[in-house]
Protein backbone atom coordinates (compact mmCIF):
# COMPACT_ATOMS: atom_id res chain seq x y z
CA UNK A 1 0.00 0.00 0.00
CA UNK A 2 1.07 3.23 -1.37
CA UNK A 3 1.18 6.66 0.99
CA UNK A 4 -0.72 9.18 -1.51
CA UNK A 5 -0.33 13.21 -1.47
CA UNK A 6 -3.67 13.20 -0.06
CA UNK A 7 -2.97 11.03 2.79
CA UNK A 8 0.22 12.94 3.46
CA UNK A 9 -1.56 16.54 3.32
CA UNK A 10 -4.58 14.58 5.90
CA UNK A 11 -1.54 13.65 8.42
CA UNK A 12 -0.16 16.69 8.41
CA UNK A 13 -3.76 18.88 8.43
CA UNK A 14 -5.79 17.35 10.87
CA UNK A 15 -3.67 18.10 13.85
CA UNK A 16 -2.77 21.60 12.83
CA UNK A 17 -6.03 22.22 12.24
CA UNK A 18 -7.11 21.08 15.84
CA UNK A 19 -4.82 22.66 17.69
CA UNK A 20 -5.66 25.51 15.73
CA UNK A 21 -9.04 25.35 15.94
CA UNK A 22 -9.14 24.78 19.80
CA UNK A 23 -6.63 27.75 20.35
CA UNK A 24 -9.21 30.34 18.10
CA UNK A 25 -12.24 28.55 20.34
CA UNK A 26 -10.27 30.05 23.36
CA UNK A 27 -9.42 33.25 21.93
CA UNK A 28 -12.75 33.76 20.65
CA UNK A 29 -14.64 33.24 24.12
CA UNK A 30 -12.34 36.23 25.50
CA UNK A 31 -10.42 34.21 27.77
CA UNK A 32 -7.00 34.84 25.83
CA UNK A 33 -5.42 37.97 25.15
CA UNK A 34 -4.05 38.51 21.33
CA UNK A 35 -0.63 37.58 22.55
CA UNK A 36 -1.38 34.73 24.47
CA UNK A 37 -3.89 33.61 21.87
CA UNK A 38 -1.57 33.90 18.92
CA UNK A 39 1.27 32.15 21.03
CA UNK A 40 -0.81 29.45 21.80
CA UNK A 41 -2.51 28.87 18.38
CA UNK A 42 1.44 28.73 17.37
CA UNK A 43 1.87 26.78 19.78
CA UNK A 44 -1.25 24.22 19.16
CA UNK A 45 -0.32 24.51 14.98
CA UNK A 46 3.57 23.46 15.66
CA UNK A 47 2.43 20.80 17.93
CA UNK A 48 -0.26 19.83 15.39
CA UNK A 49 2.49 19.79 12.35
CA UNK A 50 4.84 17.63 14.85
CA UNK A 51 2.20 14.89 15.97
CA UNK A 52 0.85 14.84 12.32
CA UNK A 53 4.48 13.94 11.37
CA UNK A 54 5.30 11.88 14.15
CA UNK A 55 1.73 10.35 12.93
CA UNK A 56 2.74 10.12 9.42
CA UNK A 57 5.67 8.52 9.83
CA UNK A 58 4.72 5.48 11.99
CA UNK A 59 2.33 4.80 9.28
CA UNK A 60 4.89 5.28 6.68
CA UNK A 61 6.97 2.38 8.52
CA UNK A 62 4.12 0.10 9.57
CA UNK A 63 3.19 0.29 5.40
CA UNK A 64 6.97 -0.39 4.84
CA UNK A 65 6.60 -3.21 6.51
CA UNK A 66 3.53 -4.39 5.55
CA UNK A 67 4.82 -4.42 1.81
CA UNK A 68 8.06 -6.46 2.67
CA UNK A 69 5.72 -8.81 3.89
CA UNK A 70 3.81 -9.34 1.37
CA UNK A 71 6.87 -9.22 -1.03
CA UNK A 72 8.45 -12.04 1.07
CA UNK A 73 5.04 -13.76 0.71
CA UNK A 74 4.91 -13.29 -2.72
CA UNK A 75 8.40 -14.96 -3.21
CA UNK A 76 7.20 -17.71 -1.30
CA UNK A 77 4.19 -18.25 -3.77
CA UNK A 78 6.93 -17.43 -5.87
CA UNK A 79 9.02 -20.37 -5.33
CA UNK A 80 6.34 -22.64 -4.82
CA UNK A 81 5.13 -22.24 -8.45
CA UNK A 82 8.62 -22.61 -9.97
CA UNK A 83 9.27 -25.46 -7.48
CA UNK A 84 5.48 -26.92 -9.33
CA UNK A 85 5.57 -25.68 -13.03
CA UNK A 86 9.29 -26.19 -13.51
CA UNK A 87 9.66 -30.02 -12.37
CA UNK A 88 5.95 -30.34 -14.21
CA UNK A 89 7.86 -28.68 -17.67
CA UNK A 90 10.52 -30.62 -17.30
CA UNK A 91 8.76 -33.71 -17.08
CA UNK A 92 6.71 -33.04 -19.88
CA UNK A 93 9.84 -32.49 -22.04
CA UNK A 94 11.20 -35.27 -20.84
CA UNK A 95 8.32 -37.57 -21.35
CA UNK A 96 6.71 -36.56 -24.50
CA UNK A 97 10.08 -37.42 -26.56
CA UNK A 98 9.79 -40.95 -24.95
CA UNK A 99 6.03 -41.22 -25.25
CA UNK A 100 6.54 -40.27 -29.05
CA UNK A 101 9.04 -42.96 -29.67
CA UNK A 102 7.03 -45.59 -28.01
CA UNK A 103 4.01 -44.73 -30.26
CA UNK A 104 6.43 -44.79 -33.34
CA UNK A 105 7.86 -48.01 -32.07
CA UNK A 106 4.38 -49.74 -31.24
CA UNK A 107 3.37 -48.32 -34.96
CA UNK A 108 6.37 -49.71 -36.75
CA UNK A 109 6.12 -53.30 -34.68
CA UNK A 110 2.15 -53.40 -35.60
CA UNK A 111 2.96 -52.58 -39.04
CA UNK A 112 5.48 -54.95 -39.46
CA UNK A 113 3.61 -57.52 -37.58
CA UNK A 114 0.64 -57.02 -39.54
CA UNK A 115 2.19 -57.03 -42.63
CA UNK A 116 3.61 -60.86 -42.33
CA UNK A 117 0.21 -61.90 -41.09
CA UNK A 118 -1.29 -60.21 -44.21
CA UNK A 119 1.31 -62.27 -46.66
CA UNK A 120 1.09 -65.52 -44.25
CA UNK A 121 -2.94 -64.99 -45.13
CA UNK A 122 -2.41 -63.91 -48.41
CA UNK A 123 0.03 -66.95 -48.99
CA UNK A 124 -2.73 -69.13 -47.39
CA UNK A 125 -5.57 -68.04 -50.05
CA UNK A 126 -3.05 -68.53 -52.88
CA UNK A 127 -2.48 -72.13 -51.59
CA UNK A 128 -6.41 -72.58 -51.55
CA UNK A 129 -6.89 -71.36 -55.05
CA UNK A 130 -4.33 -73.49 -56.21
CA UNK A 131 -5.95 -76.65 -54.65
CA UNK A 132 -9.52 -75.26 -55.74
CA UNK A 133 -8.27 -74.80 -59.59
CA UNK A 134 -6.36 -78.26 -59.59
CA UNK A 135 -9.62 -80.08 -57.70
CA UNK A 136 -12.19 -78.63 -60.39
CA UNK A 137 -9.29 -79.26 -63.01
CA UNK A 138 -9.03 -82.61 -61.78
CA UNK A 139 -12.92 -83.09 -61.55
CA UNK A 140 -13.15 -82.22 -65.44
CA UNK A 141 -10.19 -84.45 -66.44
CA UNK A 142 -11.24 -87.56 -64.27
CA UNK A 143 -15.27 -87.54 -64.18
CA UNK A 144 -16.71 -89.92 -62.52
CA UNK A 145 -19.82 -90.65 -65.04
CA UNK A 146 -17.21 -90.74 -68.05
CA UNK A 147 -14.66 -93.29 -66.49
CA UNK A 148 -17.88 -95.41 -65.25
CA UNK A 149 -19.12 -95.12 -68.79
CA UNK A 150 -15.51 -95.56 -70.72
CA UNK A 151 -14.80 -98.44 -68.06
CA UNK A 152 -18.80 -100.20 -68.76
CA UNK A 153 -18.27 -100.11 -72.43
CA UNK A 154 -14.42 -102.19 -72.32
CA UNK A 155 -16.04 -104.70 -70.03
CA UNK A 156 -19.81 -105.04 -71.87
CA UNK A 157 -17.33 -105.35 -74.79
CA UNK A 158 -15.66 -108.33 -73.04
CA UNK A 159 -18.87 -110.10 -72.09
CA UNK A 160 -20.16 -109.66 -75.73
CA UNK A 161 -17.07 -111.28 -76.67
CA UNK A 162 -17.83 -113.89 -74.33
CA UNK A 163 -21.10 -114.01 -75.71
CA UNK A 164 -20.17 -114.78 -79.41
CA UNK A 165 -17.32 -117.10 -77.95
CA UNK A 166 -20.63 -119.36 -76.77
CA UNK A 167 -22.98 -118.73 -79.69
CA UNK A 168 -20.12 -119.78 -81.99
CA UNK A 169 -19.67 -123.32 -79.38
CA UNK A 170 -23.65 -123.65 -79.38
CA UNK A 171 -23.33 -123.35 -83.25
CA UNK A 172 -21.17 -125.85 -83.50
CA UNK A 173 -22.85 -128.17 -81.35
CA UNK A 174 -26.10 -127.91 -83.42
CA UNK A 175 -23.78 -128.34 -86.50
CA UNK A 176 -22.35 -131.44 -85.02
CA UNK A 177 -26.06 -132.44 -83.90
CA UNK A 178 -27.21 -132.41 -87.09
CA UNK A 179 -24.02 -134.39 -88.63
CA UNK A 180 -24.68 -137.52 -86.20
CA UNK A 181 -28.43 -137.60 -87.78
CA UNK A 182 -26.04 -137.96 -91.21
CA UNK A 183 -24.34 -141.13 -89.51
CA UNK A 184 -27.40 -142.27 -89.29
CA UNK A 185 -28.06 -142.37 -92.95
CA UNK A 186 -24.83 -143.97 -93.36
CA UNK A 187 -26.10 -146.50 -90.74
CA UNK A 188 -28.78 -147.27 -93.11
CA UNK A 189 -26.26 -147.21 -96.17
CA UNK A 190 -24.29 -149.90 -94.95
CA UNK A 191 -27.72 -152.00 -93.85
CA UNK A 192 -28.77 -151.55 -97.24
CA UNK A 193 -25.57 -152.68 -98.50
CA UNK A 194 -25.65 -155.28 -96.43
CA UNK A 195 -29.44 -156.54 -97.32
CA UNK A 196 -27.79 -156.19 -101.06
CA UNK A 197 -24.93 -158.42 -100.17
CA UNK A 198 -27.21 -161.08 -98.43
CA UNK A 199 -29.64 -161.24 -101.45
CA UNK A 200 -26.13 -161.52 -103.92
CA UNK A 201 -25.25 -163.79 -101.72
CA UNK A 202 -28.56 -165.98 -101.97
CA UNK A 203 -28.16 -165.11 -106.01
CA UNK A 204 -24.48 -166.80 -106.38
CA UNK A 205 -25.85 -170.01 -104.14
CA UNK A 206 -28.91 -170.63 -106.84
CA UNK A 207 -26.44 -169.72 -109.72
CA UNK A 208 -23.90 -172.83 -107.95
CA UNK A 209 -26.88 -174.82 -107.39
CA UNK A 210 -27.95 -174.12 -110.96
CA UNK A 211 -24.35 -174.84 -112.15
CA UNK A 212 -24.27 -177.82 -110.68
CA UNK A 213 -26.86 -179.08 -112.19
CA UNK A 214 -25.60 -178.14 -115.51
CA UNK A 215 -22.96 -180.77 -115.08
CA UNK A 216 -19.63 -179.74 -117.00
CA UNK A 217 -21.09 -176.97 -119.05
CA UNK A 218 -22.06 -175.19 -115.56
CA UNK A 219 -18.32 -175.30 -114.25
CA UNK A 220 -17.47 -172.16 -115.67
CA UNK A 221 -20.41 -170.48 -114.68
CA UNK A 222 -20.10 -172.19 -110.89
CA UNK A 223 -16.33 -170.60 -110.64
CA UNK A 224 -18.22 -167.10 -111.47
CA UNK A 225 -20.90 -167.75 -109.03
CA UNK A 226 -18.34 -168.66 -106.28
CA UNK A 227 -16.55 -165.39 -106.87
CA UNK A 228 -19.80 -163.57 -106.64
CA UNK A 229 -20.41 -165.40 -103.69
CA UNK A 230 -17.23 -164.02 -102.03
CA UNK A 231 -17.54 -160.59 -103.37
CA UNK A 232 -20.99 -160.52 -101.47
CA UNK A 233 -19.45 -162.14 -98.23
CA UNK A 234 -16.90 -159.12 -98.93
CA UNK A 235 -19.97 -157.03 -99.36
CA UNK A 236 -21.80 -157.81 -96.57
CA UNK A 237 -18.23 -157.50 -93.83
CA UNK A 238 -17.57 -153.96 -95.20
CA UNK A 239 -21.14 -153.24 -94.24
CA UNK A 240 -21.15 -154.59 -90.93
CA UNK A 241 -17.61 -152.38 -90.53
CA UNK A 242 -19.33 -149.39 -92.01
CA UNK A 243 -22.05 -149.92 -89.33
CA UNK A 244 -19.54 -150.28 -86.63
CA UNK A 245 -17.71 -147.37 -87.98
CA UNK A 246 -20.62 -145.02 -87.81
CA UNK A 247 -21.92 -146.46 -84.71
CA UNK A 248 -17.96 -145.59 -83.40
CA UNK A 249 -18.58 -142.35 -84.76
CA UNK A 250 -22.27 -141.99 -83.58
CA UNK A 251 -20.50 -142.60 -79.76
CA UNK A 252 -17.68 -140.54 -80.22
CA UNK A 253 -19.88 -137.77 -81.45
CA UNK A 254 -22.61 -138.39 -78.74
CA UNK A 255 -19.57 -137.98 -76.15
CA UNK A 256 -18.43 -135.05 -77.47
CA UNK A 257 -21.71 -133.30 -77.90
CA UNK A 258 -22.52 -134.33 -73.77
CA UNK A 259 -18.99 -132.52 -73.33
CA UNK A 260 -19.43 -129.60 -75.52
CA UNK A 261 -23.34 -129.28 -74.58
CA UNK A 262 -21.87 -129.45 -70.64
CA UNK A 263 -19.37 -127.14 -71.81
CA UNK A 264 -21.17 -124.71 -73.47
CA UNK A 265 -23.95 -124.64 -70.36
CA UNK A 266 -20.76 -123.81 -67.68
CA UNK A 267 -19.69 -121.03 -70.29
CA UNK A 268 -23.29 -119.58 -70.27
CA UNK A 269 -23.86 -119.73 -66.45
CA UNK A 270 -20.40 -118.37 -66.03
CA UNK A 271 -20.42 -115.50 -68.88
CA UNK A 272 -23.90 -114.78 -66.70
CA UNK A 273 -22.26 -114.63 -63.14
CA UNK A 274 -19.19 -112.57 -64.88
CA UNK A 275 -21.92 -109.89 -66.03
CA UNK A 276 -23.33 -109.78 -62.55
CA UNK A 277 -20.18 -109.80 -61.21
CA UNK A 278 -18.99 -107.01 -63.53
CA UNK A 279 -22.31 -104.66 -62.76
CA UNK A 280 -21.43 -105.62 -59.02
CA UNK A 281 -18.17 -104.35 -58.97
CA UNK A 282 -19.25 -101.01 -61.42
CA UNK A 283 -21.55 -100.19 -59.00
CA UNK A 284 -19.39 -100.15 -56.22
CA UNK A 285 -16.63 -97.85 -57.59
CA UNK A 286 -18.97 -95.73 -58.73
CA UNK A 287 -20.74 -96.13 -55.29
CA UNK A 288 -17.11 -95.37 -53.80
CA UNK A 289 -16.28 -92.84 -56.34
CA UNK A 290 -19.44 -90.57 -55.59
CA UNK A 291 -18.81 -91.01 -51.51
CA UNK A 292 -15.05 -90.07 -52.71
CA UNK A 293 -16.90 -86.85 -54.66
CA UNK A 294 -19.11 -86.11 -51.99
CA UNK A 295 -16.02 -85.62 -49.60
CA UNK A 296 -14.08 -83.81 -52.46
CA UNK A 297 -16.79 -81.38 -53.05
CA UNK A 298 -17.38 -81.11 -48.56
CA UNK A 299 -13.81 -79.98 -48.73
CA UNK A 300 -14.18 -77.43 -51.71
CA UNK A 301 -16.83 -76.04 -49.58
CA UNK A 302 -14.95 -75.97 -47.25
CA UNK A 303 -12.10 -74.54 -48.73
CA UNK A 304 -13.99 -71.68 -50.39
CA UNK A 305 -15.33 -70.99 -47.04
CA UNK A 306 -11.93 -70.48 -45.45
CA UNK A 307 -11.08 -68.70 -48.03
CA UNK A 308 -13.93 -66.52 -47.51
CA UNK A 309 -12.83 -66.15 -44.11
CA UNK A 310 -9.28 -65.07 -44.44
CA UNK A 311 -11.05 -62.63 -47.32
CA UNK A 312 -13.13 -61.15 -43.87
CA UNK A 313 -9.46 -61.46 -41.53
CA UNK A 314 -7.49 -59.43 -44.79
CA UNK A 315 -10.63 -56.89 -44.46
CA UNK A 316 -10.16 -56.51 -40.82
CA UNK A 317 -6.35 -56.29 -40.73
CA UNK A 318 -6.80 -52.82 -43.08
CA UNK A 319 -7.76 -51.73 -40.05
CA UNK A 320 -3.95 -51.05 -38.68
CA UNK A 321 -3.78 -48.64 -41.71
CA UNK A 322 -6.03 -46.57 -40.03
CA UNK A 323 -4.98 -46.79 -36.46
CA UNK A 324 -1.73 -46.09 -38.08
CA UNK A 325 -2.57 -42.68 -39.43
CA UNK A 326 -4.71 -42.18 -36.22
CA UNK A 327 -1.38 -42.62 -33.98
CA UNK A 328 0.84 -40.84 -36.76
CA UNK A 329 -1.61 -37.74 -35.87
CA UNK A 330 -1.19 -38.28 -32.46
CA UNK A 331 2.28 -38.40 -32.56
CA UNK A 332 2.30 -34.49 -34.44
CA UNK A 333 -0.04 -33.54 -31.27
CA UNK A 334 2.25 -34.79 -28.61
CA UNK A 335 5.28 -33.34 -30.89
CA UNK A 336 3.39 -29.63 -31.02
CA UNK A 337 2.55 -30.02 -26.94
CA UNK A 338 6.53 -30.94 -26.85
CA UNK A 339 6.96 -27.79 -28.94
CA UNK A 340 4.79 -25.36 -27.11
CA UNK A 341 6.47 -26.77 -23.81
CA UNK A 342 9.54 -26.23 -24.30
CA UNK A 343 9.65 -23.14 -25.64
CA UNK A 344 7.86 -22.07 -22.84
CA UNK A 345 10.30 -23.36 -20.47
CA UNK A 346 14.00 -21.00 -22.19
CA UNK A 347 11.18 -17.98 -20.67
CA UNK A 348 11.61 -17.29 -16.65
CA UNK A 349 8.09 -17.90 -15.19
CA UNK A 350 7.71 -14.07 -14.42
CA UNK A 351 8.59 -12.84 -17.76
CA UNK A 352 6.46 -15.33 -19.78
CA UNK A 353 3.74 -13.62 -21.92
CA UNK A 354 -0.17 -15.31 -21.37
CA UNK A 355 -1.04 -14.63 -24.97
CA UNK A 356 2.08 -16.41 -26.50
CA UNK A 357 0.10 -19.85 -25.90
CA UNK A 358 -2.52 -19.45 -28.42
CA UNK A 359 -4.95 -23.14 -27.31
CA UNK A 360 -7.57 -22.24 -29.92
CA UNK A 361 -4.86 -21.79 -32.84
CA UNK A 362 -3.24 -25.09 -31.47
CA UNK A 363 -6.63 -27.18 -31.19
CA UNK A 364 -7.42 -25.42 -34.95
CA UNK A 365 -4.16 -27.02 -36.00
CA UNK A 366 -4.77 -30.59 -34.49
CA UNK A 367 -8.54 -30.25 -35.73
CA UNK A 368 -7.05 -29.65 -39.97
CA UNK A 369 -4.85 -32.71 -39.14
CA UNK A 370 -7.05 -35.31 -38.65
CA UNK A 371 -8.14 -37.39 -41.57
CA UNK A 372 -11.22 -40.18 -40.32
CA UNK A 373 -14.32 -38.75 -38.92
CA UNK A 374 -13.90 -40.72 -35.74
CA UNK A 375 -10.77 -38.50 -34.44
CA UNK A 376 -12.79 -35.31 -35.18
CA UNK A 377 -15.67 -36.71 -33.39
CA UNK A 378 -13.42 -37.52 -30.31
CA UNK A 379 -11.25 -34.17 -30.44
CA UNK A 380 -15.01 -32.73 -30.37
CA UNK A 381 -16.32 -34.84 -28.01
CA UNK A 382 -13.33 -34.37 -25.62
CA UNK A 383 -12.99 -30.62 -25.75
CA UNK A 384 -17.53 -30.18 -25.24
CA UNK A 385 -17.31 -33.13 -22.51
CA UNK A 386 -19.60 -35.45 -24.75
CA UNK A 387 -19.53 -38.56 -24.55
CA UNK A 388 -19.20 -40.22 -27.89
CA UNK A 389 -21.83 -42.09 -29.32
CA UNK A 390 -20.81 -45.72 -30.51
CA UNK A 391 -19.29 -45.13 -34.11
CA UNK A 392 -20.78 -46.15 -37.46
CA UNK A 393 -18.70 -48.43 -39.53
CA UNK A 394 -17.08 -46.80 -42.09
CA UNK A 395 -15.35 -47.99 -45.14
CA UNK A 396 -16.31 -50.07 -48.51
CA UNK A 397 -17.84 -46.61 -49.73
CA UNK A 398 -17.32 -46.41 -53.09
CA UNK A 399 -17.85 -42.98 -55.47
CA UNK A 400 -17.63 -42.66 -59.30
CA UNK A 401 -16.98 -39.50 -60.64
CA UNK B 1 -2.46 -60.73 -71.81
CA UNK B 2 -3.02 -59.88 -68.15
CA UNK B 3 -3.75 -55.98 -67.83
CA UNK B 4 -1.63 -54.45 -65.17
CA UNK B 5 -2.36 -52.25 -62.67
CA UNK B 6 -0.21 -49.76 -60.46
CA UNK B 7 -1.01 -50.03 -56.38
CA UNK B 8 0.54 -46.58 -54.40
CA UNK B 9 0.25 -46.86 -50.82
CA UNK B 10 2.58 -46.43 -47.79
CA UNK B 11 1.06 -49.07 -46.05
CA UNK B 12 2.96 -52.76 -46.37
CA UNK B 13 -0.41 -54.35 -45.12
CA UNK B 14 -2.83 -52.39 -47.64
CA UNK B 15 -0.18 -53.19 -50.62
CA UNK B 16 -0.85 -56.56 -49.97
CA UNK B 17 -4.39 -57.11 -49.68
CA UNK B 18 -4.65 -54.93 -52.74
CA UNK B 19 -2.17 -57.18 -54.72
CA UNK B 20 -3.32 -60.40 -53.68
CA UNK B 21 -7.10 -59.51 -54.60
CA UNK B 22 -5.96 -58.25 -58.19
CA UNK B 23 -3.85 -60.96 -58.60
CA UNK B 24 -6.16 -63.64 -57.75
CA UNK B 25 -8.49 -61.86 -59.97
CA UNK B 26 -5.51 -62.46 -63.41
CA UNK B 27 -4.44 -58.58 -63.27
CA UNK B 28 -0.50 -57.84 -62.65
CA UNK B 29 0.46 -55.39 -60.12
CA UNK B 30 3.29 -52.97 -59.74
CA UNK B 31 4.09 -51.44 -56.03
CA UNK B 32 4.92 -48.38 -55.03
CA UNK B 33 5.17 -46.91 -51.61
CA UNK B 34 4.60 -43.05 -52.15
CA UNK B 35 4.10 -40.56 -55.08
CA UNK B 36 7.33 -39.64 -55.80
CA UNK B 37 8.18 -43.46 -55.70
CA UNK B 38 5.00 -44.07 -58.37
CA UNK B 39 6.26 -41.42 -60.34
CA UNK B 40 9.84 -43.16 -60.35
CA UNK B 41 8.58 -46.79 -61.28
CA UNK B 42 5.79 -45.51 -64.19
CA UNK B 43 8.46 -43.83 -66.35
CA UNK B 44 6.27 -44.80 -69.48
CA UNK B 45 5.95 -48.52 -68.50
CA UNK B 46 2.07 -49.39 -69.48
CA UNK B 47 -0.56 -49.81 -67.13
CA UNK B 48 -4.30 -49.83 -67.42
CA UNK B 49 -5.14 -48.70 -63.75
CA UNK B 50 -3.26 -46.56 -61.26
CA UNK B 51 -5.12 -47.15 -57.57
CA UNK B 52 -3.27 -44.56 -55.09
CA UNK B 53 -3.83 -43.65 -51.13
CA UNK B 54 -4.22 -39.95 -50.08
CA UNK B 55 -1.96 -39.39 -47.52
CA UNK B 56 1.27 -40.44 -48.39
CA UNK B 57 4.85 -38.85 -47.29
CA UNK B 58 6.65 -37.28 -50.04
CA UNK B 59 3.89 -37.01 -52.42
CA UNK B 60 0.39 -37.56 -51.74
CA UNK B 61 -2.02 -39.13 -53.62
CA UNK B 62 -3.95 -36.12 -55.11
CA UNK B 63 -0.69 -34.71 -56.22
CA UNK B 64 0.49 -38.27 -57.85
CA UNK B 65 -2.52 -37.62 -59.77
CA UNK B 66 -2.36 -34.45 -61.02
CA UNK B 67 1.15 -35.23 -61.87
CA UNK B 68 0.62 -38.48 -63.86
CA UNK B 69 -1.88 -36.78 -65.86
CA UNK B 70 0.27 -34.54 -66.86
CA UNK B 71 2.86 -36.95 -68.78
CA UNK B 72 1.43 -37.90 -71.78
CA UNK B 73 1.54 -41.57 -71.66
CA UNK B 74 -1.11 -41.34 -68.57
CA UNK B 75 -3.06 -38.88 -69.84
CA UNK B 76 -6.11 -41.31 -70.44
CA UNK B 77 -5.34 -43.93 -67.81
CA UNK B 78 -8.10 -44.24 -65.31
CA UNK B 79 -6.88 -43.58 -61.71
CA UNK B 80 -8.78 -44.47 -58.48
CA UNK B 81 -7.92 -42.85 -55.17
CA UNK B 82 -8.36 -46.07 -52.23
CA UNK B 83 -8.37 -43.98 -48.97
CA UNK B 84 -9.10 -43.68 -45.13
CA UNK B 85 -10.45 -39.86 -46.17
CA UNK B 86 -14.21 -40.09 -46.53
CA UNK B 87 -14.83 -36.03 -47.11
CA UNK B 88 -16.86 -34.31 -49.72
CA UNK B 89 -13.88 -31.96 -49.68
CA UNK B 90 -11.03 -34.58 -50.44
CA UNK B 91 -13.22 -36.39 -53.02
CA UNK B 92 -13.82 -33.01 -54.97
CA UNK B 93 -10.21 -32.42 -54.84
CA UNK B 94 -9.53 -35.99 -56.18
CA UNK B 95 -12.14 -35.50 -58.51
CA UNK B 96 -10.24 -32.30 -60.14
CA UNK B 97 -7.14 -33.46 -59.81
CA UNK B 98 -8.44 -36.54 -62.59
CA UNK B 99 -9.46 -39.43 -60.79
CA UNK B 100 -12.37 -41.63 -61.79
CA UNK B 101 -13.90 -43.14 -58.63
CA UNK B 102 -13.05 -43.10 -54.83
CA UNK B 103 -13.11 -46.03 -52.60
CA UNK B 104 -12.95 -45.89 -48.94
CA UNK B 105 -10.68 -48.33 -46.76
CA UNK B 106 -11.46 -50.74 -45.34
CA UNK B 107 -12.67 -52.89 -48.54
CA UNK B 108 -14.32 -55.64 -48.94
CA UNK B 109 -12.07 -57.47 -52.07
CA UNK B 110 -15.21 -57.98 -54.34
CA UNK B 111 -15.82 -54.03 -53.91
CA UNK B 112 -12.59 -53.21 -55.04
CA UNK B 113 -12.72 -56.18 -58.44
CA UNK B 114 -16.02 -54.23 -59.06
CA UNK B 115 -14.90 -50.89 -59.17
CA UNK B 116 -11.93 -52.24 -61.45
CA UNK B 117 -13.80 -53.84 -63.88
CA UNK B 118 -16.01 -50.72 -64.15
CA UNK B 119 -12.59 -48.36 -64.96
CA UNK B 120 -10.69 -51.24 -66.55
CA UNK B 121 -12.86 -51.25 -70.13
CA UNK B 122 -12.68 -55.34 -71.71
Amino acid sequence: MQITLQNKVLFYSLPTVVGSTVALLAFWSGGLSLIHGSTLIGLLTASGLIVGHILYKKMQMAIAYNLEQQSNENNVVMERIKSSVMPLEQLLVDVLPIILNQIDMSKEHTEQEIANLSERFAAMTTKISELNSNQAQGDEEYSIDALLKGSKAILNGVTGELNALNEAETKMINEVRQLSSFTEDLDAMAQGVRNVADNINLLSLNAAIEAARAGEHGRGFAVVADEIRNLAQASSETGVKISKTVNDINVAMAATLKSAEITSETDGESIQKSESYIEKVLTDIESTLNSFKAHADILTEGNEQVQQEIYSVLTALQFQDRVSQMLEHAEHNLQDLYDVIDSQKQIALVARDPESIQVDSIMGKMELRYTMPEELLHHQASISGEEVTAEEETGDDLTFF
Amino acid sequence: MAKTIMIVDDSASIRQVVGLTLKGAGFDVIDAVDGVDAIKKLDGVKIHLLITDVNMPNMDGITLVQEAKKLPAYKFTPMMMLTTEASDEKKQAGRAAGAKAWLVKPFQPPMLLAAVSKLILP
